[in-house]
């Protein structure tokens, strides 16, 4: 067992002073978050309580979707990575809920930048093909907009007050 | 509005390396800490300054930007 330790630690500290790639890396995608806090928004709003109609629902899921683009460096070891990287998110929804006298339009815009630092292991499944395992911790500054517009009964159409949180 | 917060990762992917170029795709678990968003609001005509959202019972709302997480990317390497 100790034989082990050791062995690894050697490995780990040859890795370590054996630097063998700096790579810029890249990366877009997407993050599902969660609807917590739209629910619990929307519920300031009676129309929710009283049963009224949501419209558009598939808009309305679309603000737990965020785009995020990653850009970062890192430091390749044999198998081992460590790197730094700056993710930013950006979310967008927008959805009616309507009642028998007014409709309220939301928009919600939220974007996120953050620095994250990472360490990942690279495990060798063929000669070019690797399974990959990081993780990262980091600090996020986020900034949101809510803006949700009152309409009057019958059309619709004419906006009663308009409010920006 | 707007607040800072902790946030964390793991994912877990595959890599494959063409030369100097690596390419990749990953998915994980990107927990990021609950944050009031504080800021000036404008609600019925009256402005307010450093306002949270509130909830039904008027307690400041959280924001959890926590979710699953599908990356794809590519590496250049040095």
């Amino acid at each position: 067992m100790k034989l082990k330790i050791i062995t690894a630690s050697v490995v780990l500290i040859s890795n370590l002073i054996f630097c063998q790639d700096i790579g810029i890396d890249f990366n877009v995608g997407y993050t599902k978050l969660k609807m917590n806090q739209v629910n619990e928004y929307l519920y300031n709003f009676d129309l929710v309580d009283a049963g009224s109609q949501l419209y558009n629902p598939s808009k309305y899921n679309k603000i737990g979707m965020s785009l995020c683009f990653e850009l970062g460096v890192s430091a390749r070891f044999s198998q081992f990575k460590f790197g730094i990287s700056g993710n930013y998110f950006s979310s967008n929804g927008l959805w009616e809920s309507r009642d028998t006298i007014r409709a309220i339009n939301h928009n919600i815009d939220v974007s996120s930048i953050e620095i994250v630092a990472s360490a990942g292991y690279s495990v060798p499944i063929y000669k070019t093909a690797f399974v990959l395992l990081e993780g990262g911790i980091g600090y996020g500054f986020a900034s949101s907009e809510i803006m949700y517009i009152t309409k009057s009964y019958p059309s619709y159409n004419e906006v009663e007050n308009i409010n920006t949180i | 509005m707007n607040g800072g917060y902790f946030t964390a990762r793991l994912r877990g992917g595959f890599e494959a390396k063409l030369k100097w170029l690596l390419l990749r795709f990953v998915f994980g678990y990107r927990y990021a800490n609950p944050v009031v968003l504080k800021g000036e609001s404008i609600i019925n005509g009256e402005k307010n300054e450093n306002q949270a959202v509130l909830d039904k019972s008027g307690d400041e709302l959280k924001f959890d930007f926590s979710g699953i997480q599908y990356v794809w990317g590519i590496s250049v390497l040095l």
